[in-house]
């Protein structure tokens, strides 16, 4: 032998329990480990048939390949060290085995590292390749999601029906290029609220309809409706919560449920972020769209008014889906000064809505 | 090592330890992390097996450290089949969305999801108590995949046309049929609890948790954990060991709740930590005392190298221990 290491083993034949008390050395120039059971011939192991089963300082387990593993059991410092030095195919290994040692501290950081580097990932690099992927859904992925939406359901009375030609009749005379897609329904709710669906079907509730004293102000919120559609932003958010959803189950994949806990309350956060984003859009291309029409904006700034009355408790701004009205009306505002334009006289869209407040009444 | 006991029949305490670190495990967990996040999640199958390896490695019995030898590849293999099966149960519902039967498609998906829960047990323990060894000799297991499936269901139907109730006794008669199929070389494992005695144990529980506004919790979970433990022995022709729990509620009470503190005020972050202490808890706990001599075990199990089972149970997050 080239090599003086040598050690007592204990080795296991792979057919039964039973441990031989070896003795056991190793050599660099041939790479193998040389086996001597007690009463029985010397085995010798090249390095290629032999793995790591576990390494720790003290304790060395090898393997062997084959159907029936041979088992080696080394307990002894230096000799594991020298294994590790002399084989050169456990490199990769003691690679694992070095970064295993080096401390927690490195570990440490190293998960911080991680740690940042997701939180770049999540909070500004997928969201702005979602919706980038957004470009390349055609629009008809849009209609199915709406059409998914439980149908138009509420407007079979005879008076709704009614309401409901008057009101589409309003969106015709108010924007009159927009396309066929775009509908009305009435929800014969209290509720004071409106939402759009991906496939152009606006959901008006009858309750803020009701609160409604100018045609200024259903302009502004059929505006505002109008423009979620167009901006896509049902499947924006879409695309959004799913790759935020993918990022996350790939970091955190085999990890308990408490993180997952936090994963969902991160995703919800960043929800609510991106949809009071999406208002915000929505506020500023409904008066775009108003500006287009000559329609005056004191009817969109008056149904925020109508809306800061119906909030009752003020939740924090980042808490919630849409921005506090007081805040929406500021915004507005300022934008109006910034860009003031022309405004028409509207009969038609008068005369729309005396007939509407009529039907509500 | 002097323990080598000649053909004696009298009986001993048998070693059995964790000697695991939770610092060391940490360093496989990050390893794992940063080459699952440069694989985007692929490499998932490889990290699992690095962390069984070093968990099994790190358990010793009876002066011998286990062995987890499955790989990677297999693991993934079973993961690309598990992902194949699990698409297909999800685009069940999916189709069943877009087609406007909602009710068709949830049926779908809960049916297949419920099918694939003992088609997962049955999978799982079979590629991993193949994967499972201790001085070369492999453990196996015996169990039949239609007998259990079979059994599976026949128990869930009592169980649920009992309201529950029957639900103790179902658990007992799977846990009799699995471990009693475990094999480990030739010796095998037999488990005899009894489906009242587990009823009657955890309705117990169940009360004094409330009376006790969930301080017995802990004391429940003991003797959980010892009707799993005291009931399971190994044969080996005429030799015998046996397994006992010697943990205490309090002993529960302390683990828990600083596995808990720790999982909370870290983040997540001290995840390795509370595996290790977890381990070296359970395995400080149980006490073996028998007559079998070890060195006469003989290797018995052919190998299975199909993971698709353990790959299932993953994704539908079953415990190992059934």
């Amino acid at each position: 032998m080239d090599d003086k290491v040598k050690t007592a083993a204990r080795y296991f034949n792979g057919v039964s329990a039973r441990p031989f008390e070896s003795l056991c050395s190793l050599s660099e120039a041939s790479q193998v480990l040389v086996l001597e059971p007690e009463g029985e011939a010397p085995l010798t192991f090249s390095f290629r048939q032999l793995h790591i089963n576990h390494l720790e300082k003290e304790v060395l387990v090898l393997a062997s390949d084959g159907p029936n593993r041979r088992i080696i059991e080394i307990r002894n410092a230096p000799f594991i060290a020298a294994y590790l030095r002399v084989n050169r195919r456990t490199r990769w290994q003691s690679w694992r085995h070095w970064f295993v040692q080096t401390g927690t501290g490195v570990h440490l950081l190293l998960a911080l590292a991680i740690l940042a580097f997701c939180a770049v990932l999540y909070f500004f690099a997928v969201p702005a390749l979602a919706e980038k992927a957004v470009d390349f859904i055609p629009r008809s992925v849009d209609e199915k999601l709406g059409a998914s939406f439980p149908g138009a359901t509420a407007e079979t009375e005879e008076g709704d029906s009614l309401l409901r030609l008057e009101l589409n009749r309003f969106l015709r005379r108010m924007a009159p290029e927009l396309d066929s897609r775009y509908r009305i329904t009435v929800i014969n709710e209290e509720q004071v609220n409106a939402f759009a669906l991906p496939d152009g079907r606006i959901m008006v509730y009858s309750g803020i309809l009701k609160k409604m004293h100018a045609p200024g102000e259903l302009a502004g919120l059929l505006a505002h409706e109008v423009a979620h559609v167009e901006h896509r932003h049902s499947m924006r958010l879409l695309c959004r919560n799913l790759s935020g959803y993918l990022l996350l189950t790939l970091v955190l994949n085999d990890v308990n449920g408490l993180l997952t806990l936090f994963a969902d309350n991160a995703q919800r956060l960043q929800q609510l972020r991106y949809s009071r984003n999406f208002e915000r859009e929505a506020d500023l291309s409904g008066l775009a769209l108003l500006r287009k029409q000559q329609i005056g904006p004191e009817g969109m700034l008056s149904l925020f008014r109508i809306l800061q009355k119906e909030e009752g408790l003020q939740v924090p701004g980042w808490m919630s889906t849409h921005p506090v009205s007081a805040e929406r009306i500021q915004y507005l505002q300022e934008k109006i000064r910034e860009k003031p334009y022309p405004v028409k006289q509207h009969p038609d869209l008068e005369d729309s809505f005396k007939r509407i407040r009529q039907i509500l009444n | 090592m002097e323990i080598l006991s000649s053909t004696t029949t009298t009986s001993r305490v048998y070693p059995l330890s964790f000697t695991g670190k939770g610092s060391d495990y940490f360093g496989i967990a990050m390893v794992n992390l940063l080459l699952s996040i440069l694989t985007l999640g692929l490499y998932y199958p490889w990290a699992k097996a690095r962390e069984l390896k070093y968990l099994y490695g790190a358990t010793e019995f009876d002066g011998s450290r286990f062995e987890f030898h499955g790989s990677g590849k297999e693991m993934f293999r079973g993961f690309i089949k598990a992902v194949i099966i699990f698409t297909v149960v999800y685009g069940g519902l999916v189709a069943g969305i877009i087609l406007n039967q909602l009710l068709a498609g949830l049926i779908w998906f809960y049916l297949g999801l419920l099918f694939l829960i003992p088609l997962a047990i049955h999978g799982s323990y079979k590629y991993r108590m193949s994967r499972s060894s201790w001085r070369g000799i492999r453990f196996g297991y015996r169990g039949k995949r239609n007998e259990f499936m079979w059994m599976f269901f026949r128990e869930l139907f009592f169980t649920v046309i009992s309201l529950g109730i029957y639900g103790a006794w179902m658990t007992i008669r799977l846990r009799h049929y699995v471990l009693g199929n475990i094999r480990f070389g030739d010796a095998r494992f037999q488990y005899k609890g009894h489906g009242g005695d587990y009823f009657v144990l955890n309705i117990k529980g169940y009360f004094l948790s409330i009376v006790t506004l969930g301080i017995y919790l802990f004391w429940w979970q003991k003797e959980l954990f010892a009707y799993y433990v005291d009931h399971l022995s190994l044969e080996h022709k005429e030799e015998k060991i046996q397994f006992k729990s010697i943990a205490g509620g309090g002993d529960f009470f302390a683990l828990i709740m600083v596995n808990l503190l720790l999982m909370i005020f870290t983040l997540g972050i001290a995840y390795p930590w509370v595996m290790t202490r977890t381990l070296t808890f359970v395995f400080s706990k149980i006490q073996v005392t028998g007559n079998i001599d070890t060195a006469q075990l003989l290797q018995t199990e052919s190998a299975y190298t199909d993971a698709t089972g353990e790959d299932m149970s993953d994704m539908l997050d079953l415990g190992f221990v059934i």
